[in-house]
């Protein structure tokens, strides 16, 4: 007979003194790890509760400026220095140290109007408008905008370089960190233009629907910018490729005014006109999370920290706040163990992400009333645009009104500066205008009817039919409208907006007057001053007619 | 050289036990056609990764350091005609301490249950002797005597406390024998089983309601009704937490604490089913009725695979950790070896218990022992290769200290398993459901319709006590083993008129300034 019995020695499994550590067998078969998904998933669900209960992102504010805060630069060398300017004409270099989690704030302030590298090398005179100013990667060469962009050399007092395509005033100009002779800048026209520093005129030139606010290059991916757009979004654009964009980044409920990228490329900070800043991971298309607090207001400058774990922000309340760029990652030293425990629980998230209830912890976040109402808002507003142009295609012959790309849409032209014609231009698409200006039309068309309505000013008769009533749209003959003369039931003439359908009928029979045109109607100013001296309420009665007319014939 | 060919082929052959079920894994044909590469390069990854992850776990396997017990003979020489004191004879001295018989006549039959990692064991006697003690260690905790029936007994989560099933509640006791909860809602039990890793204790009993209860809330999660009669047969599959429960009728039916229907029924004997069995794996079952009859069956597919005769109807059944069938029957003890496989023609090992009645067998978790509980007591039996030889600190441990028993504690309860996940397929969870669409969209708006349900006004009839008073009435009414939110509500507002209603009469009798009835009639002015 032959036997073996288990028969463990105890000293194999415990240890020898307390301060040894305990002996851990293990054992990898599933049969003795039942309910190993069950498990699993309850501890990705508490390992993402945690995530969002430590989610605490502000590290702390310095504050120095006496007004906002409108641009920074980040050192690329150094890890703790940044250089902020303000609204007062002060510029101030912060040293970030990292004390206990405290900050020591701003060290020096000093007041000069363009400064290069810290040290005050040279005083520039730049031209008084207000001038963006981004240095070169490697060489003593910055460049300044204003109504064009100059390249400076340190050593030199004047530009070495001019170059300008068209535009009134350019915002922003920033230097390629990999291709370093190329730089981009957006102006005021709605346009992006790049430049090669090799070449004497600028390279290419895309216009946007609307305004873009700055730009940032991708430090990865020499090729790749991404632009902080007016109409609350940011693309991605692959300068090889610029008729349709990369990514699309929304949820802001605002103009997106400043931008920066991780140095990894892999993801990007964006800062507000809604008070709030959102980092993207710069492939997706929505905000992986929003920052904000109560006292912050309008963000007009944001960096990516050189180590990519902090994100700064300038705002219009003189402050520069300091967040953590993962939210609830924890600051300071982790030990081993520690450290593998958070990957294990952040691996466990990414597993069990599109279970609906992990989606759910994982995508909620706290936003300021202002914002979800903006959303809201927001929200009806694009539905019933989709509906609307939903409709229109229903009612239309088919293939009339094509489906467009959500990444094409904000792109109105790009234009080619090429060597041998002086500008060759390429439309994006045949009928331009009823793609892409039109939206452009009737926000502007809005804006004037908003402003009249405040200022409580008639818009003159020649103007106002030049616009539909309903859709807002500007009424070209033959392009956006049509024009149709009847005689019943009274010779009139009958503008039909081609976008909404709607027709107006303007009679044109003999005699016909406008408002406007009939005498009685016509304000006399001889008059009002006679009467002025003798009955007052009158003059109360005729004021508000008095001040309509007056600001009428002023337009 | 050779070397590294023997580990390639140990690994090889131990692979298939790593690699999880695939299902819906996209093909290698499916993957070609992805367009995405974004998408194509992850599910690659991840494609990867878990082949790496099979290939490690089965590489660890190296590393294991215990190999599991047997028991081998020459010639004509049978494994089952050996007895317990042969094998005393050949054992080491440390494994002759775990043959035991504890000679209890006044209190029996025993009923035990051993702790997750075998270490402690606790003993039911009919006649009211409870007792629990560290066996390894021969340390006695607790001995108490309750002066009423106790008919089942079972470990909590670990050693610290233990259910009972008495003459009419179910009690919960500590490591020191102190009564620390009476659960008056589990009602003349017959059967406890406990859910480790869903922390529910259940029971089932002489009305045939299966109670599921939290033991770390101490919620009532689930009242089941089998409507089937009295049940004193249950065992739990451990690998997805469905409880098995054995009916007079001779059906074996499938329970889990989300549905007021069985999720399974089936048909195993002519006869009442006197004991189930369930092995780690969740593949077999083996039940045994009165009709005589021992059957085994694959419950993947929910068909017998083999039949046994037993000239006395098995009265308890108990699969190892190696897969050893263990079955009693009158004063015998049979365990059979890989007779989930094949049909067997003799089994591994006998043991006759003279002169009693065995009412309940259990093998130790990662030992080669046998624990019997008979009319005369309790014995344990050594059955070389039943207990997984190579365990697993983190999950059950018979060597923890206090220290890693209150961590491990702290650990299960964080990572306590919902009951709502109880389902047949526990791989089911974070997989696509790939039901039909219409089934789907079915239960989406079932769904939605309870939700709305429990959503809707209460409206209760101005009727306010008595038996038909409209809140009991409510409580009567609905489905009574649902626990919903308005149900909750429901048995708040009760409590709280019944409250009420205590303070009301306590205060009629305290308040003496309240004017009576005849005062008016006397003479005396009120004090004011």
């Amino acid at each position: 007979m032959k036997v073996k019995v288990l028969s463990r020695a105890a000293s194999e499994y415990t240890r020898e003194t307390p301060q040894d550590i305990h002996k851990i067998k293990r054992n990898y078969d599933p049969k003795l790890h039942p309910l190993e998904k069950a498990r699993e998933y309850t501890r990705a669900l508490n390992a993402v509760k945690l995530e969002r209960m430590f989610a605490k992102p502000f590290v702390g504010a310095l504050s120095g400026h006496s007004d906002g805060v409108y641009c920074m630069a980040k050192h690329p060398k150094k890890l703790t220095t940044i250089m902020t300017g303000s609204g007062d004409g002060g510029y101030g270099i912060c040293q970030i140290e990292k004390q206990y989690g405290r900050l020591s704030d701003i060290k020096a302030l000093l007041k000069v109007s363009v400064v290069v590298r810290q040290r005050v090398i040279y005083t520039f005179l730049v031209e008084p408008i207000k001038p963006a100013i981004d240095h070169h990667r490697n060489d003593p060469i910055f460049a300044t905008s204003g109504s064009q962009v100059d390249i400076w050399d340190e050593n030199r007092s004047d530009p070495i370089k001019t170059l300008s395509w068209g535009a009134d005033t350019i915002n922003t100009v920033r230097f390629n960190q990999i291709e370093t002779n190329v730089l981009g800048s957006c102006g005021t026209d709605r346009t992006i233009i790049l430049y090669d520093l090799r070449m004497n005129s600028p390279l290419t030139k895309l216009v946007l629907q609307m305004r873009t606010n700055a730009i940032a290059w991708n430090p990865m991916e020499a090729f790749n910018f991404t632009a902080a757009n007016e109409d609350h979004n940011c693309y991605t654009f692959d300068m090889r490729k610029m008729d349709c964009a990369l990514n699309v980044l929304k949820d802001h409920v605002s103009a997106v005014l400043d931008l920066d990228y991780s140095p990894t490329g892999e993801e990007i900070v964006t800062g507000a006109y809604d008070r709030s800043l959102r980092i993207y991971s710069s492939r997706q298309g929505h905000s992986r999370d929003i920052y904000h607090t109560k006292r912050m207001q309008r963000i007009f400058c944001v960096k990516f920290s050189m180590d990519s774990k902090y994100v700064l922000s300038g705002s219009d309340d003189g402050s520069i706040r300091l967040w953590k760029a993962k939210a609830s990652e924890k600051l300071g030293p982790k030990d081993y163990r520690e450290r593998a425990h958070l990957e294990y629980q952040e691996k466990l998230i990414e597993r069990y992400k599109y279970l609906p209830e992990i989606k759910r912890i994982a995508k909620h976040r706290n936003v300021p009333k202002a914002i979800k109402n903006a959303q809201n808002t927001k929200r009806i507003m694009l539905q019933s645009q989709r509906q609307k142009e939903e409709n229109l295609r229903r009612h239309s012959k088919k293939g009339t009104v094509p489906y467009q790309a959500e990444r094409k849409k904000p792109i109105v032209e790009r234009q080619v500066l090429s060597t041998k014609s002086k500008t060759k231009l390429t439309t994006n698409s045949s009928n331009s205008y009823t793609n892409n200006l039109a939206s452009l039309g009737r926000f502007y068309v809005n804006t004037m009817k908003t402003i009249g309505k405040k200022q409580v000013l008639r818009i003159d008769p020649s103007i106002k039919r030049t616009m539909c009533k309903r859709c807002e749209s500007i009424l070209l003959p033959g392009v956006t409208s049509r024009v149709r003369i009847k005689s019943r039931p009274e010779p009139c003439y009958q503008v039909l907006c081609i976008e909404c359908n709607t027709s107006k009928n303007y009679p044109t029979r003999k005699g016909y007057q406008l408002f406007s045109e009939k005498p009685e109607n016509i304000f006399r100013s001889n008059e009002s001053s006679a009467e002025n001296g003798e009955d007052i309420s009158i003059i109360k009665q005729t004021k508000k007619k008095y001040n309509k007319n007056n600001n009428n014939k002023e337009i | 050289m050779k070397d590294l060919d023997i580990i390639d082929k140990i690994v090889a052959k131990n692979l298939p036990k790593y690699v999880r079920p695939a299902e819906g894994k996209l093909g290698s044909r499916q993957l070609k056609k992805i367009k995405d590469k974004k998408l194509k390069g992850t599910l690659e990854r991840i494609e990867k990764v878990s082949k790496e992850a099979a290939s490690k776990a089965a590489r660890s396997e190296l590393l294991l350091t215990e190999e599991p017990g047997y028991l081998e003979v020459e010639g004509i020489e049978k494994t089952f005609n050996i007895t317990q004191k042969q094998l005393k004879d050949n054992v080491d001295v440390d494994s002759t301490k775990k043959i035991f018989d504890l000679k209890l006549t006044t209190f029996g039959p025993y009923s035990l249950d051993y702790t997750r990692s075998g270490r402690h064991i606790v003993i039911g006697g009919q006649k009211g002797h409870i007792s629990s003690f560290d066996w390894m260690g021969n340390k006695l905790n607790c001995e108490i005597y309750v002066k009423e029936t106790v008919r089942d007994v079972k470990w909590l989560h670990n050693e610290l406390f233990f259910a009972v099933a008495q003459k009419k509640y179910v009690f919960i006791y500590d490591h020191n024998g102190l009564e620390v909860h009476r659960l008056k809602k589990h009602i003349e039990v017959n059967k406890l089983e406990f859910l480790p890793y869903h922390f529910l204790l259940v029971s089932v009993g002489n009305s045939g309601w299966l109670k599921y209860q939290d033991t770390s809330t101490g919620q009532l999660v689930a009242e089941l009704r089998t409507k089937l009669g009295c049940c004193d047969v249950m065992a739990q599959n451990p690998w997805n937490a469905i409880m098995h429960l054995g009916h007079s009728n001779g059906t074996v039916t499938l329970w889990s604490p989300n549905m007021s229907s069985p999720l399974v029924k089936m048909l195993t004997h002519k006869g009442p089913v006197k004991a189930v069995a369930v092995d780690h794996t969740g593949k077999y079952m083996a039940t045994s009725g009165l009709d005589g009859q021992l059957k085994l069956w694959d419950i993947r597919t929910y068909k017998p695979l083999q039949q046994y005769y037993t000239r006395s109807p098995a009265s308890s059944l108990t699969i190892s950790q190696l897969g050893l069938l263990g079955v009693g029957w009158g004063p015998h003890v049979t365990v059979w070896k890989d007779a989930f496989l094949k049909k067997q023609q003799s089994p591994y090992m006998n043991h006759l218990q003279a002169g009693t009645q065995i009412k309940d067998i259990n093998f130790c978790p990662f030992d080669d022992v046998l624990g019997l509980g008979h009319s005369d007591g309790v014995s344990s039996l050594i059955i070389p290769g039943s207990g997984e030889p190579n365990l697993d600190s983190l999950e059950a441990n018979p060597y923890q200290s206090n220290k890693q028993r209150q961590e491990a504690e702290v650990h299960s309860l964080l990572d306590k398993v919902q009951s709502e996940m109880i389902v047949l397929d526990p791989t089911f969870i974070g997989k696509v459901d790939r039901a039909s669409k219409n089934l789907l969209t079915k239960e989406l708006k079932e769904e939605q319709e309870a939700q709305r349900a429990g959503k809707g006004k209460l409206v209760l009839k101005n009727k306010m006590r008595g038996k038909s008073s409209s809140l009991k009435r409510y409580l009567r009414k609905k489905q009574k083993n649902v626990i919903d939110e308005q149900k909750l509500k429901v048995q708040k507002l009760l409590e709280q008129e019944r409250e009420a209603r205590k303070k009301r009469t306590v205060d009629d009798g305290e308040d003496k300034d309240r004017p009576k009835a005849l005062e008016r009639f006397s003479n005396k002015k009120r004090k004011s």
